[in-house]
């Protein structure tokens, strides 16, 4: 008897062809913009997050209690606290982390000088964690000791050409300390805030510039699938009260609520586009309802029960909100995966978005959520659209029915 | 300011760099770097006092100082301001690594971080500091040429010296009095350029008394000394804190 | 026309479903812009008010390293053609400089901010923070620091400091001052590092009394980013007038993010809304064709009654307009009364995480609605030409019926 109804209602639909298209198009014009929108803008935060968390900043970092205070690599991590954390860190089979030493210094050359972060790096292990040491605009990358990697942009501020030497100063404990180090490549971050403020050097340079033979912070990089804060919980209490772990939401609350807000925005959003499309479904069937009035009553009188006829004309705007849903969903998702490719903004727009530090490339992401909540925003418009005329069929007087040409 | 501070310790530094050139006259046929070990030795504890007034001229405004300097070998300065008067009283007091500034204004001396002046304390001090520390043979590499009746040394530093420099060429006398000294960067330029004059022989050396440094970007500093003394006896008293803060 | 109005009153329930697919649009895109509009007011506001005025005169010779900013030593000039000029509003001096600070053997490397207490002390962020002791005032010795560098200096209000300001340019300048007031600082960063003292006193630590490093002015009548035009007059006058030695810059030079925010997000988030236009489109398209559709037999009469095809087009594209104007009006209207009516409460008050960012600068979060008109009648017209544009094909294929067949349909 179902499959009866079902055969009814979907025969009923393709009755006026046009009709039905128009239906389908709306629900899938509003199922498509709804997975896009989504994907987009989830991509979007992500693409910005991911691209601080895996160009410069990892996903979770280990500090010494006390050096988010004053953070000078005298309140730092001494050399056995690294090798405790690192221990802790290959015990729990982790292997993409590195310690770093970040100094507060002078950069030197025969032209100007300047004040800004001088990080040491592991050259071996830090690539397996961020992929700044690898963005090189000019010149190449760090290989050895006596190497420095400084910005395009400190390069020109401060003049330096591939190959010059330049001066580091520092003050330690123990007084001012000086280092020379060689301009072997310069990058491009992506990121103004960095480009602005940091040049890379081998850790053992760095330890000798802040004279010490520990770190300041001990940087992990996880895989997206890994929650950081579950792992960044878990080292915590490994680690114990002289430790502060962050993940990198942790260290940047902020962020968490802005990308929040941002979601919970869309909802009345998707809201609205499915009221209308619903309207539009709904519109239609009360329509065709209205129009098959007389074939109605002819069919109750016969004997069909008015529930069934109910039940028929909710499978006609199911059936057509579902067709909407494949048809949008479908191309909705493909076109997502594309994104996932990576949306490039535009020359003009990126280096605009480049001065409130957006990344120049976007990317989507394309999760079974978007189709999830789509489908949930069609069932409900498709639920509210069929309700009404379904409703007026059932309702009717077949003798009037019949009557009422 | 600070260019002034540098140059006028760079200047005592440079005066008893002087020495090089006239231990050539002892010592030929040693390499330039022994001849420096052998000034060390003999410049050790060597104590200077003077007052030097400088004319400083950037961006084509000049300002004119006046202070009095006291050092005893590399460890110990004492630079105070006489003029003007708005600085007057003021003064750096340097203990080995360390830097002290005064201002009556301030109240007290301050402890300063050495480089966070930029360049100006030891701005091309470093490159005199080594000739005068006998680390010059660890940072420099050096050659030596006859101009005419002058000698001309060329230092090039290490690949591993601190020293933003390409090279420094050195040009002295035959009598071994320090003419100039050019300071070049990486690309071969000039950068800076000390020239010397107006000596006066001091037992039998010729020291100027006489120098202007001039900057690629025009800017001048003309310092003269007066008065000069040297190996004199300095009472450890003057290189101390109080001393600093007693302003006179 | 009259005819038109009729049938629409006929099929209430179709025209009513029709002027729902373009109010909702249209509502929706009003206050969107309003809350655009009211963001990009904040952020101007913001900026302009706490950083960096309507536009700024510095010295032209800018510093290689960009360390410090060139000092002008003797403004004079420059105030006098800033004087002259008619449409400032105020101004003010500013002179920033690195220094250091210190407490007996602490010491830290600062960015000394010297400001006229009078004219900036309601308006900067820091004069707004205050936590501890009080802010500065016109000729007090004293010094404003963050929470952050109070606790790393191991001082607190009333402590005597020592103060050095160190420009490239000018040397040393020293001073003792006592702490004045405590600041809570927006970010830890801002608050290890920036400091402020009397304008006077900067000078004395720049070693140059009367020097500035710039020069902070408004221009009169300036309200939001749309009264872009009245500053770009004044700044045009001043660099006209002003001599070579001095620059001009404006605000969107001073702050780009101001700029991208017309150009980038604003449009951005305009065409997000074309999405419902479009979809509203998509059901007026619905609902037109239902109506011919219903309509079939009736208009093959007409047809055959010998109406030009051209006619019944026009009748169909008639009544869609209406039914456009009508619901893009009342869009408008309820848009601009919702506004009007959140105006009225004092604006649009944000919630959760917005609170906590606003009070972090000193601002409360609310944020202001604003749409010109221009706008309201871009987002009605636009609204209107896409409902006529959905209305064509329906319209066209009433008038390619054919009248016979027509006249045989029955509903």
């Amino acid at each position: 008897m179902r499959g009866n109804t079902m055969r009814m209602a979907w025969r009923g639909l393709w009755r006026h062809p046009r009709r039905t298209i128009l239906m389908v198009l709306m629900v899938a014009f509003a199922s498509l913009v709804i997975i896009v929108m989504w994907g987009v803008m989830d991509g979007f935060m992500a693409s910005m997050v991911d691209s601080q968390i895996a160009v410069d900043q990892g996903s979770v970092k280990i500090h010494a209690a006390g050096y988010d205070d004053d953070p000078a690599p005298e309140h730092g991590l001494t050399a056995e606290a690294v090798s405790d954390a690192e221990n802790a860190l290959a015990a729990a089979s982790f292997s993409d982390y590195a310690p770093r030493l970040s100094v507060y210094g002078v950069v030197k050359s025969a032209y100007a000088a300047t004040g800004m972060e001088i990080r040491g790096i592991d050259l071996a292990r830090e690539p397996k964690v961020t992929t700044l040491p690898a963005q090189i605009a000019q010149g190449r990358g760090l290989a050895n000791s006596g190497e420095i990697l400084l910005s395009e942009e400190t390069a020109r501020r401060l003049d330096v050409r591939l190959g010059e030497r330049v001066v580091l100063l520092a003050q330690a404990d123990s007084g001012p300390q000086s280092l020379a180090v060689t301009a072997v490549g310069f990058y491009g971050s992506g990121i103004p805030n960095l480009d602005k403020n940091l040049v890379l050097i081998a850790l053992a340079d760095a330890q000798r510039l802040a004279v010490s033979q520990g770190a300041t912070e001990v940087v992990l990089s996880l895989p997206r699938t890994q929650n950081a804060e579950d792992v960044a919980a878990k080292l915590r209490a490994q680690l114990g009260d002289s430790f502060v772990v962050k993940s990198y939401f942790e260290a940047n609350p902020m962020l968490a609520s802005l990308i929040q807000g941002a979601r919970i925005e869309m909802i009345p959003i998707f809201f609205i586009l499915a009221l209308l499309a619903g309207f539009g479904v709904a519109n239609t069937v009360l329509f065709s309802v209205l129009e098959r009035t007389r074939e109605f009553g002819v069919m109750i009188a016969v004997g069909m029960s008015p529930k069934r006829l109910g039940r028929m004309v909710q499978l006609e705007a199911l059936l057509a909100s579902a067709l909407g849903f494949v048809v949008g969903g479908s191309v909705g998702y493909l076109l997502l995966l594309l994104l996932t490719r990576g949306m490039s903004i535009g020359t003009t727009w990126a280096s605009m978005a480049g001065d409130i530090s957006m990344p120049a490339m976007l990317y989507a992401r394309a999760s079974g959520i978007y189709l999830l909540g789509s489908f949930a925003v069609v069932l409900l418009t498709a639920l509210f659209a069929a309700w009404y005329p379904a409703r007026r069929a059932a309702g009717l007087q077949p003798v009037e029915a019949i009557r009422d040409t | 300011m600070n260019k002034l501070c540098k140059t006028a310790v760079f200047l005592a530094l440079l005066l008893l760099a002087s020495a090089v050139g006239s231990s050539f006259a002892a010592a030929q046929g040693l390499t330039p770097f022994q001849v420096v070990d052998r000034v060390r030795d003999q410049w050790q504890g060597t104590s200077f006092h003077c007052v030097v007034s400088l004319d400083v001229t950037q961006a084509g405004e000049t300002r004119s100082y006046k202070v009095e300097v006291w050092s005893q070998g590399d460890e110990y300065g004492l630079l105070r301001f006489l003029a003007p008067e708005a600085d007057a009283g003021s003064g750096y007091l340097t203990i080995g690594d360390d830097v002290w500034y005064y201002a009556p204004a301030a109240g007290k001396a301050i402890s300063l971080p050495g480089f966070a002046m930029g360049d100006s304390l030891f701005g091309s001090g470093p490159a005199l500091d080594d000739l005068l520390h006998g680390t010059l043979s660890d940072k420099y590499g050096a050659e030596v040429v006859l101009d005419g009746t002058d000698y001309v040394i060329t230092l090039t530093p290490l690949p591993d010296s601190p020293v933003v420099y390409g090279s420094l060429v050195v040009r002295v006398r035959d009598d071994f009095a320090l003419l100039s000294i050019v300071y070049n960067d990486q690309r071969g330029e000039v950068l800076r350029t000390a020239t010397f004059s107006d000596y006066i022989m001091k037992d039998g050396r010729a020291l100027p008394t006489l120098m202007t440094i001039e900057e690629r970007n025009g800017d001048l500093t003309v310092e003269r000394l007066e008065s000069p003394e040297f190996g004199i006896a300095i009472d450890p008293a003057i290189f101390t804190v109080e001393n600093l803060e007693a302003g006179q | 026309m009259k005819q038109a109005w009729r049938h629409l009153w006929r099929n209430r329930r179709r025209s009513i479903l029709t002027l729902v697919a373009v109010f909702i649009p249209v509502l929706i895109l009003v206050l969107e812009l309003g809350m655009l509009n009211g963001e990009q007011e904040s952020l101007f506001r913001n900026t302009v008010t706490f950083e960096t005025g309507h536009f700024q005169i510095r010295s032209s010779t800018e510093r290689a390293d960009g360390g410090a900013l060139t000092l002008m030593k003797d403004p004079a000039a420059a105030l006098a053609v800033v004087d002259s000029v008619p449409g400032i509003a105020w101004r003010t001096m500013r002179l920033d400089l690195p220094a250091m600070i210190s407490n007996g053997g602490r010491s830290q490397g600062v960015l000394l901010q010297g400001v006229v207490p009078e004219e900036v002390g309601h308006v900067s962020p820091i004069g707004r923070l205050i936590t501890d002791g009080e802010y500065l005032s016109t000729g007090s010795r004293g010094v404003v620091l963050g929470g952050e560098l109070r606790d790393l200096l191991a001082a607190s209000v009333g402590t005597e400091l020592v103060l050095l300001g160190v420009h490239p340019d000018t040397g040393i300048g020293a001073a003792s001052v006592p702490v004045l007031g405590v600041y809570a600082a927006p970010d830890p960063a801002m608050g290890r590092g920036v400091v402020q003292v009397d304008l006077g006193l900067a000078q004395t630590l720049a070693r140059r009394p009367g020097a500035v490093t710039s020069i902070v002015g408004f221009v009169e009548g300036v309200e939001g980013p749309w009264d872009q035009a009245k500053v770009e007059r004044v700044v045009a006058d001043l660099r006209a007038k002003l001599p070579k030695e001095y620059k001009v810059l404006d605000y969107n030079e001073l702050a780009p993010e101001l700029k991208t925010f017309q150009t980038v997000e604003k449009p951005f988030h305009v065409m997000a809304m074309g999405i419902f236009f479009i979809l509203g489109g998509l059901v007026v398209l619905n609902t037109l064709f239902l109506s011919v559709v219903e309509r079939t037999h009736e208009l093959g009469v007409i047809l055959a009654l010998g109406a030009a095809r051209r006619r019944v087009m026009q009748m169909v594209m008639t009544e869609a307009f209406l039914l456009a104007l009508v619901g893009a009006v009342a869009g408008l209207l309820a848009g601009v009364g919702l506004v009007a009516w959140a105006q009225a409460g004092g604006g649009l008050k944000l919630p959760g995480a917005y609170d906590e960012m606003a009070r972090m600068i000193g601002m409360e979060a609310i944020l202001q609605l604003r749409v010109s008109v221009s706008e309201l009648v871009a987002s009605g017209l636009a609204m209107i030409g896409v409902a006529l544009l959905a209305a064509w094909f329906p319209a066209r294929r009433a008038a390619a019926l054919e009248p016979v067949e027509a006249m045989r349909h029955v509903n």
